[in-house]
Formats: C-alpha cells, sequence, structure tokens
C-alpha cells in the first residue's frame, strides 16, 4: 500500500515537472507578457515561413532535439512582418541563423514583431583564390576556407564601395561572417587599405638562418629588377627578418642560394615574406615571354618550345602581390628567373606585371585659345605614335579639369589658374585622357628617339624617410638603342648620359609624373631634344 | 620624543623615495601623447622617448623626430601630466619646441570601469620654425576622454580626443595674421596587461592654412589619416648548448621589445615652384617605426629529463621557466589530472598581475599611516584554509571575478578541474564573456548540448578566438578532466593569444582595415 502511495506521489510529481517544463520550453500564450520570445536562430526559411530558435540556453543542436524544436521552438510569419535587424528595418529574409532575436507574437500566435542583433566576426585572410561569387581565403592561421559571396554583398576600398569582381588573389580582406552550423552569411568584405605590396625580390648566398634575430643571413645579394638580377647596392653579409606571418623557416646551417621576396611589415621594416632554397646551379637564366599555359607542375611559354617545371618552392608575384601559380592567366607577360634541372627547366620565381591600358595620349600643338580653368583650344596637331609624331591640321579642343590638369614650365610647376590668354600661340605638350588634359608641358619640340635600361640617376635627393625633396636631373641608359627617322629602323648604341630638364614629361605605370617615378632597371623609350638631346618625354614600358 | 623624530624622518624619507622613483613596468597608454607621433622608452634615461611626428604645415608631411619628455604626477585621481617636445629634421631645416601639460581627471564609475577625461591644464607653448619661417602656436584646445574597462588579467581602454592648434605664420601683423589651423579628431584603443600592451590611434587631420601672399589672400587645405601604434612584445625562443660537458641542456630565453609604427596618407595641394597652392590634390603615403633594442632574459631550465621528447615538451619548459607551473618539473606527469586548486594557482601565474603606468609618480599624502591589519584573514571558500598552498591565488581569483567556486560557499579545491570549468575561468580572465551573444551562445561543437550552460558563451569564445578547438570528431568534451599536459599546452596558447593575437587586433589590422 505504502509502495503504490509512493508510486501515485512520484507520478503526480513527475506530470506537474512535464507540465512546467513544456511551459518553460514553449512560448505560452496565458499572458500579454507571455506573447513575447527571444533567443538564437536556428533557422529562417523564408520560403516556408518559419523562424526556428534554440532553446533558452543555447542548446538544441543534437539531431535528436529537432522535434521538439519544431513544437516549442518554431514561430511561423505571414507577410507584412515588422523585421529590425540591427537597428534597421529589414525585411524579414534577412534574419540570419546565429542572430539573436526578440519576438512577439500575436493570438493567432504568429510573429507579428521581430528584432535581432547580429554577431558578425571579423575573419582575416588573403585571397587564394577567386570566382564569380565565391572566394577561397588563405586565412592568418594557415588554414584555407571557403566562401560563397552572394549578390549585393558590400565590398569597400580604401572606405569606398567596389565591385566584388575588381578584388584580385594575392590581396588582403577582411570579412564579417557569422557563422551557424553550416550557414555562413558574409556581411561585408573589406579590401586591405594601404596594400603592403612586395618591396623586394632578392638572391643570395645562403650563409645561415640566425635563430635569434628570425633572420636570414645571405651574401652577394642581387635584386630582381624588371626582369633582371642587378647587384644590390648592399655589399657584404645582409640580415634580413622573416615576417611573422611568414612561419616557413631554413634549417640554421645550410648552402646554396636563397631566393626570398619581402614586404614591409606593420612595424615599417622590411620582412621576407617568402624564400625559398636551392643549390648553387651551373646554369641559370632569366627571361621574359607571355605565359600560354599552366599544368600540375609545368609551365608553358610562348616563345620556349621546352616546359618549365615549377614545385612548391616556387616564388610568384604579380602586379606587386605575392600569388599562387593558378592566378596568373593565358598571355600574362612573365619574367621568370630559372635554372637548368633535369635536361629541363626549373622556375625559380616568376613576376608578372598586368598591361597597363594608359588611356593617355601625348599630342603637341600650338594654342589658339584658352578659356580659362575650362578649356584649351590647339589650331593644328601632333599625336605621338610610338615613337614619331602624326600631324593633323586641323584644331582640337581639350578640357581643363583643375582637380587633375597639372601644368609643367621652364620655371617648374606652375598654377591652372595662371593659365590664361598669355600663353595664346605657344606651342605645348598636352597629355590627354581622352578629351581631359592631365598635364601641360612647356618642354620643346623633341623627335630623337632612344631606348634602353636605367642605370643610374643623377641630382635626386630624397628625406629620411624616402619623400622626395629633389627630382632627378640626369639618367644613365644601357643596351641602348637609338632610332634612325630616316631609315626607320633600331640601331645600337653606345650608354648614353641623358639630362632631364624640369618640364620633362614622365609616363609610367598608366600615370603621368616627374622623374621621380623613374627607378633604376627600368627600360624606357626616351624622345630627346634634338639639339641639346635633353630628354623630353620619358615613356616608361 | 627622539624615537619619534626619527620615525618622522624615516617616513619623510620613504615618502619621497616612493615619489621619485616610478614603478617600472609595461603600460603603454599615453606614451605616445596626443599629437599623432610614436615613441620608443628610452632604456637609460627616465621619463625620456625617442619621438617621432609628421608634420603637415607646409603643405607637404615632413618628419620631424627627437625626444619627447613625460612626467606624470597622480594626486588624488587627478593626474596632471607634462610633455615637451624637442624635435627637428635637418633635410628641411626644421626644428620645433613644444610643452603641453594636460590634467587628467579619474572618475571609477558604478560598474568598476574607470572614465578619465583629459583637458589642457594651461595653454601649451609650440614654435616651430621650418626653412626661416616661424609657426607659432596662438590658440589652443584639447579635450580627451577615455573608457577604461579593467578586467582581471587586461584592461581595456577605448576613447576619443580632439585637437586643435591655430599657428600664426612669421611674423603677420595682429589685424591681418597669416594662420594655419590643424584641427586633429582621433580614436584610441589600447589595452595593458603583462604579455604585451598596444596603444593605436587613428587620427583624422584637417589642415586649413589662411596665409598673405604676393597676390592677396590666399587659402588652401588638406587632410590627412595618421595611424600610430606601440607595441611592447615579448617571445620565448629556445638556445641550443653548444658545448657537450654542461650541466643542464639549451634553455629558452625571452625577449622583450617595444614596437613604434606611424603611417600616414595625406591629401594636400600640389604647390607651384613659387609656393602656390594648386587644385591638383597629392597624395602621400608613408610608414616609419621605432624599434627598441631587444631586452633578453633566461627561463629557468626545468628538469624535465621524464618527457624529453614529448610533442608538448616546448610548452610545458616555457612554463615552467616562467614559473607558472610551479616546482621544478621533476614531478611533473604529463597524465596527471589536474585539481580546480592547482589549476587556480597555474591560471594566475600565466595572467600575472597588469603592470602600472611607469611615468606616473602617486603621491603618497594622506596615506602615511600604515594601518596595521590586525582582522584574521577569513577565506572566500570554507573548504579553502587560508594555509593552503594555493590560497592566495584562489583568494585573488575570487576577487577578481575569475571564479565563484563550485557553489554552497565552497571552491571544492581537491576536484578535478573539466574543461567547461577551466574554460569558463580563462575567458572570465580575459573579460571577453560578451563576444558571446546574451544570454546564452550556440557553440559549434558537436557536443554543444551537453556542454553545461555557465560555460556554453566561454565554449563559444574561446572557439571564436581560436584558443580551444573541437577534436577529431568536432566536440567539445565539457565533462573531460584536464591533465597536466593539456592544461600546460591551454595556458602556453593563452600567453601566445595574450602576447601575439591581441596585437594583431590592436595594431595591424587597424593598420590595414
Amino acid at each position: 500500500m505504502k509502495l503504490t502511495k509512493k508510486i501515485f506521489l512520484i507520478l503526480i510529481i513527475a506530470a506537474i515537472a512535464i507540465t512546467c517544463s513544456t511551459i518553460h520550453a514553449g512560448a505560452q500564450w496565458s499572458s500579454s507578457e507571455e506573447y513575447h520570445v527571444e533567443g538564437i536562430v536556428k533557422e529562417n526559411n523564408y520560403s516556408l515561413g518559419y523562424i526556428t530558435l534554440y532553446y533558452e540556453d543555447g542548446s538544441g543542436t543534437a539531431p535528436d532535439s529537432a522535434e521538439n524544436l519544431t513544437a516549442f521552438r518554431t514561430f511561423t510569419y505571414g507577410f507584412n512582418v515588422t523585421a529590425i535587424r540591427d537597428g534597421y528595418i529589414v525585411g524579414i529574409q534577412n534574419i540570419q541563423p546565429g542572430d539573436r532575436v526578440f519576438i512577439r507574437l500575436d493570438n493567432d500566435r504568429y510573429i507579428e514583431k521581430i528584432s535581432a542583433r547580429s554577431f558578425y566576426k571579423p575573419v582575416y585572410g588573403t585571397v587564394h583564390y577567386k570566382g564569380v561569387n565565391w572566394l577561397s581565403l588563405k586565412k592568418e592561421d594557415g588554414t584555407f576556407a571557403y566562401y560563397s559571396v552572394p549578390v549585393g554583398v558590400s565590398v569597400y576600398r580604401n572606405g569606398k564601395s567596389e565591385s566584388f569582381s575588381n578584388i584580385s588573389p594575392g590581396e588582403k580582406v577582411k570579412l564579417l561572417v557569422q557563422v551557424d552550423g553550416t550557414n555562413i552569411h558574409i556581411a561585408s568584405i573589406d579590401i586591405e587599405k594601404n596594400p603592403s605590396f612586395v618591396t623586394g625580390i632578392y638572391r643570395g648566398r645562403f650563409e645561415f638562418f640566425d635563430t635569434f634575430r628570425d633572420a636570414l643571413i645571405v651574401s652577394n645579394l642581387q635584386e630582381f629588377v624588371n626582369g633582371q638580377w642587378k647587384n644590390s647596392s648592399f655589399i657584404g653579409v645582409k640580415s634580413i627578418k622573416f615576417s611573422e606571418e611568414y612561419n616557413e623557416r631554413p634549417a640554421r646551417r645550410g648552402a646554396g642560394i636563397s631566393y626570398f621576396a619581402t614586404q614591409q611589415a606593420p612595424d615599417g621594416t622590411e620582412r621576407i615574406v617568402a624564400a625559398s632554397y636551392r643549390m648553387n646551379s651551373p646554369f641559370e637564366m632569366v627571361m621574359k615571354d607571355n605565359l600560354l599555359r599552366v599544368s600540375s607542375n609545368n609551365l608553358y611559354l610562348q616563345n620556349l618550345s621546352e616546359p618549365v617545371a615549377f614545385d612548391e618552392n616556387l616564388i610568384v608575384v604579380k602586379d606587386g602581390r605575392l600569388v599562387d601559380i593558378t592566378a596568373l592567366n593565358i598571355l600574362d607577360p612573365v619574367k621568370i628567373s630559372m635554372e637548368r634541372y633535369n635536361n629541363g627547366f626549373l622556375a625559380n620565381l616568376i613576376t608578372c606585371d598586368s598591361l597597363n591600358n594608359m588611356g593617355l595620349t601625348i599630342y603637341r600643338g600650338r594654342i589658339s585659345g584658352v578659356k580659362p580653368e575650362e578649356n584649351i583650344t590647339v589650331e593644328s596637331f601632333a599625336r605621338l605614335n610610338g615613337v614619331t609624331w602624326e600631324f593633323t591640321n586641323t584644331p582640337k579642343t581639350f578640357d581643363i579639369d583643375l582637380t587633375v590638369t597639372r601644368l609643367i614650365t621652364e620655371d617648374g610647376i606652375g598654377s591652372m589658374r595662371d593659365f590664361k590668354d598669355d600663353y595664346k600661340g605657344r606651342t605645348v605638350y598636352i597629355v590627354a585622357n581622352g578629351s581631359k588634359i592631365e598635364l601641360i608641358s612647356t618642354a620643346p619640340y623633341a623627335n630623337s628617339p632612344v631606348s634602353g635600361r636605367i642605370t643610374g640617376l643623377s641630382g635626386g635627393s630624397y628625406d629620411s624617410i624616402g619623400i622626395i625633396i629633389e627630382n632627378p636631373t640626369g639618367l644613365e641608359l644601357s643596351n641602348v638603342l637609338v632610332y634612325d627617322m630616316d631609315e626607320d629602323q633600331w640601331s645600337g648604341h653606345d650608354d648614353l648620359e641623358i639630362e632631364i630638364p624640369v618640364n620633362a614629361i614622365v609616363l609610367k605605370g598608366g600615370k603621368v609624373g616627374s622623374s621621380s617615378l623613374l627607378k633604376e632597371g627600368d627600360e624606357v623609350k626616351i624622345i630627346r631634344h634634338s639639339e641639346n638631346l635633353d630628354g623630353i618625354l620619358i615613356i616608361c614600358d | 620624543m627622539k624615537r619619534y623624530s626619527f620615525r618622522f624622518v624615516l617616513i619623510i624619507l620613504v615618502i619621497s623615495f616612493a615619489l621619485s622613483l616610478p614603478v617600472k613596468a609595461f603600460a603603454v597608454e599615453g606614451s605616445m601623447g596626443y599629437q599623432g607621433g610614436i615613441s620608443i622608452e628610452n632604456s637609460t634615461e627616465k621619463d625620456l622617448y625617442q619621438y617621432s611626428e609628421v608634420c603637415f604645415l607646409t603643405g607637404k608631411p615632413i618628419l620631424l623626430t627627437g625626444d619627447l619628455t613625460i612626467k606624470k604626477t597622480d594626486r588624488n585621481d587627478t593626474i596632471t601630466a607634462t610633455y615637451t617636445y624637442r624635435l627637428s629634421n635637418p633635410d628641411y631645416n626644421v626644428s620645433l619646441s613644444r610643452v603641453v601639460i594636460y590634467e587628467t581627471v579619474r572618475d571609477t564609475l558604478p560598474n568598476g570601469q574607470i572614465a578619465e577625461t583629459t583637458t589642457l591644464s594651461r595653454t601649451p607653448t609650440e614654435v616651430v620654425n621650418i626653412g626661416g619661417t616661424t609657426y607659432r602656436l596662438i590658440d589652443a584646445h584639447f579635450s580627451r576622454s577615455v573608457l577604461t574597462d579593467p578586467k582581471p588579467g587586461i584592461k581595456y581602454h577605448a576613447g576619443e580626443f580632439v585637437d586643435r592648434k591655430v599657428y600664426a605664420v612669421g611674423a603677420a601683423a595682429l589685424n591681418n595674421p597669416n594662420t594655419i589651423t590643424v584641427d586633429m579628431s582621433g580614436k584610441l584603443y589600447a589595452y595593458d596587461q603583462f604579455w604585451s600592451s598596444t596603444q593605436t590611434q587613428k587620427i583624422s587631420i584637417l589642415i586649413e592654412a589662411d596665409l598673405m601672399g604676393d597676390e592677396g589672400r590666399v587659402n588652401w587645405g588638406g587632410q590627412a589619416e595618421v595611424t600610430v601604434s606601440n607595441s611592447r612584445r615579448n617571445q620565448f625562443q629556445y638556445s641550443e648548448n653548444e658545448p657537450y660537458q654542461i650541466s643542464f641542456e639549451g634553455g629558452y630565453i625571452k625577449k622583450t621589445w617595444d614596437e613604434s609604427t606611424l603611417m600616414y596618407t595625406a591629401r594636400l595641394p600640389e604647390f607651384t615652384t613659387s609656393g602656390k597652392p594648386t587644385d591638383v590634390l597629392k597624395t602621400y603615403t608613408n610608414v616609419h617605426s621605432l624599434n627598441s633594442p631587444v631586452v633578453t632574459k633566461r627561463l629557468m631550465v626545468p628538469d624535465l629529463k621524464h618527457i624529453s621528447g614529448y610533442w608538448d615538451e616546448e610548452p610545458i619548459s616555457i612554463l615552467y621557466g616562467l614559473e607558472v607551473i610551479p616546482g621544478l618539473g621533476s614531478n611533473f606527469q604529463i597524465n596527471r589530472k589536474v585539481t580546480r586548486a592547482e589549476f587556480v594557482e597555474m591560471l594566475m601565474n600565466a595572467i600575472k598581475d597588469i603592470p602600472e603606468d611607469p611615468n606616473v609618480r602617486t603621491s603618497l599624502v594622506g596615506n602615511r599611516r600604515t594601518q596595521r591589519n590586525t582582522e584574521p584573514e577569513v577565506s572566500p571558500f570554507n573548504d579553502v584554509p587560508v594555509d593552503h598552498p594555493f590560497y592566495e591565488s584562489i583568494k585573488k581569483a575570487y576577487q577578481k571575478g575569475i571564479t565563484k567556486g563550485s557553489g554552497n560557499g565552497r571552491f571544492s579545491p581537491n576536484s578535478y578541474v573539466t574543461k567547461a570549468e577551466a574554460i569558463k575561468m580563462i575567458v572570465a580572465a580575459l573579460g571577453l564573456e560578451n563576444l558571446a551573444p546574451y544570454p546564452y551562445a550556440s557553440t559549434p561543437f558537436a557536443d554543444n548540448d551537453i556542454i553545461p550552460a555557465y560555460a556554453r558563451n566561454a565554449a563559444f569564445v574561446v572557439s571564436t578566438l581560436g584558443l580551444v578547438g573541437p577534436d577529431e570528431t568536432g566536440r567539445f568534451n565539457p565533462h573531460s578532466h584536464l591533465t597536466y599536459g593539456y592544461t600546460a599546452n591551454l595556458l602556453y596558447d593563452l600567453i601566445s593569444y595574450m602576447g601575439d593575437d591581441l596585437i594583431k587586433d590592436y595594431r595591424d589590422r587597424i593598420m590595414k582595415f
């Protein structure tokens, strides 16, 4: 009898407990206060119009809890539901798994109002591959992650909107993602503000790895400049620290040649971000070519019959960024340093600079009219085509944009606000993008083309952090070719020293600038003044 | 009488000594000043810093370098700080002399956070000479407000400041002055803790010039974004012994150094050769850094012969060297379970005390009488006697809110600590509970539902921070007991996080994005 009583009591207690737990688990409708529910969103099915929440204590991920969640933590919604997410009114379909939500239910137990707070976290990494609507990211811990990027995700560069298609492999990005189970929602993508480009590509004799300084010690340092190995200005043994973002380290003692690329670290110092180590090769070569195809371990060039092998130690730099070899496209112009290996070639490093469609044209003409701060008209003009001038005997008007148009005269930089009628009748160079003037120069007529490689710059001065104080006023040119206008052909010539006047026009990498843009190793075409042989137009390939 | 005089003299001496000797420590907040510059502490001279900033007064960025002296006194929560700058740049024939005195009032808020408000104590003096032209400060306004959230292991700071300075250029007439106005507004983020400290300021600068030229008045303006950051860093490195006949194997070295980085992007008018501004804006971008020499300290070489070759030998050895794991190493057992008391002892050893501001001299006026504490020590837990070997750590952990015990006034010091309990304490020490949704997060672990509710948010946070990942089956295993081997790894990862990962978030990422 006693036992029966006990069992009866237990059953009553159990029944009360079950009732209480049901009340706790689900939203109840006994009073207006209980029409509110809150929790973390497990699923928002917009097609079927329901939202499922985890339990209040965060549980509900186990497969066996699905049924109970459907019964007690799933709430349906119809049309015209007010939804607020992070303080903004949004469509209810924008409520994402992982959001914390507050829900008000109506008398029919439908969602009447919902407000949510997101829990995005930043994910940082370097774009490894990129497709039309996805990207593969190499995260800071070295692991790879794939992200599907739906249309409409905000992409920013320097705080301004950018198209997803303009993200390039090798760029560092910050993704704001909210992850919940298998659901990944990307809120935005920020591209690195001041990209840290590769500052130098070097090779040197491997001396040792300095474990204390975490630095590579090399001698006979050479820099890969514009497809050629050039002796560094640094003589002797050099210590270069490894970047903290790059985890590979060589054995302390070794031999052979080390190839490495450097970037500026957050502390401002130049650090190694990629390195490979090779034994001394009796035969090394560099070449410029166009890429035809890349297979799993070979690449094929347009003008080389043999394939060039590569391995995981290959360093690839495209447009100043370290990239995977798959980031190279067909017919990309590449500069390769390679060595003979097993009767074939083995690539050590590849650089590639995408072709710049500068869109700039150089004209020369006599000014017939000036509308200050608006436009200028030349009575006839010559247009530079290659290294020769094509004359057109018709007037042409060019637009002035004060924020873009620059003036350089024989006295130096001038102001376009002072460009008035007193310039009428003068013959000037006009560098224009379409009809918009980028630069007007009063430099004299030039018609003596030469080409070559810059081996030295003179006259320039820089301050302690590398800001230009005085532009270079001269350059030394080697591998010189001189263009004979009469014969219409290029012929070899001794090295040249060329003066650069203050109003010379320099075009490099799609930019118009001063001689400070020029660097040793640059390959240039120069149109010189026919008499004093000053370099008037300097165009960098 | 004589005895009292002697005591009095002794007290005065002690106070004088205390006043003159700043606490040597690591905190960096405020060490760069608020002028958009960076600094590195001089290792030999007290209060002196090597300093750099960029000057935009001429419309072209000019890097100025030199000395900064910071002197601070703290009287009743009001800090008076004097910043004295002596800078130059011989490339442009520039010299700068500046003295700024700030007054900071501290207010402790009901939740324990500290609000600091800083204003100028008096009008600063500043004279800049650039190539023979003098720029003299004639008006200035400064306001800074910072909120400090002191958590057990880390002090977090965030705040804003505005600074407006008007310079008179040359010897212009009073009724028609040539002026340049520099408006700065900055955000600052910083943290202070034992393993690293970082302060980063993101400053937006607007420059406006109103000058008399040959052809009338000339007005020009420019804008710059300057990000400056100071960090103190620690790293560990193994050093192998070369001699064979030596009593100990190679050991670990703790390396400490300071890094300071200044990055700017400025958009300023291009000037004609004669000095007139044009409408074309030039963009200047540059990075400058100051780094201190590395200071090294050898760590104790523990006796770990019995685990030589074990995959976690390195973190275990370093933790012994840092005295995080108490003892000499010979009794270390990889698979021995860790009790709650032992874990708290190691955790408190790992997070260490937060260093104080090295420049502050605290006035002891009002605290001269030493109160003799005659009340007996009372343990916060009824099962942890005051003579328990780890009593101090347990008490400190309780006082700092890292643990509340196991319930009913007990701590259960001899119970084995579970993973859930351990990560709950770690996240409380970091003060990062707020990274998880309130009240309970759903974690990415396959066994999310069996994680105790009290530890679910902590599990979410350690997973987000990368401190603890899932096992090979995707589980967290909240009820598993921690072994010494696992604990050593966990605490080593915690120290690495505090030493390296936080810097990335407070410096590298702010600078890059």
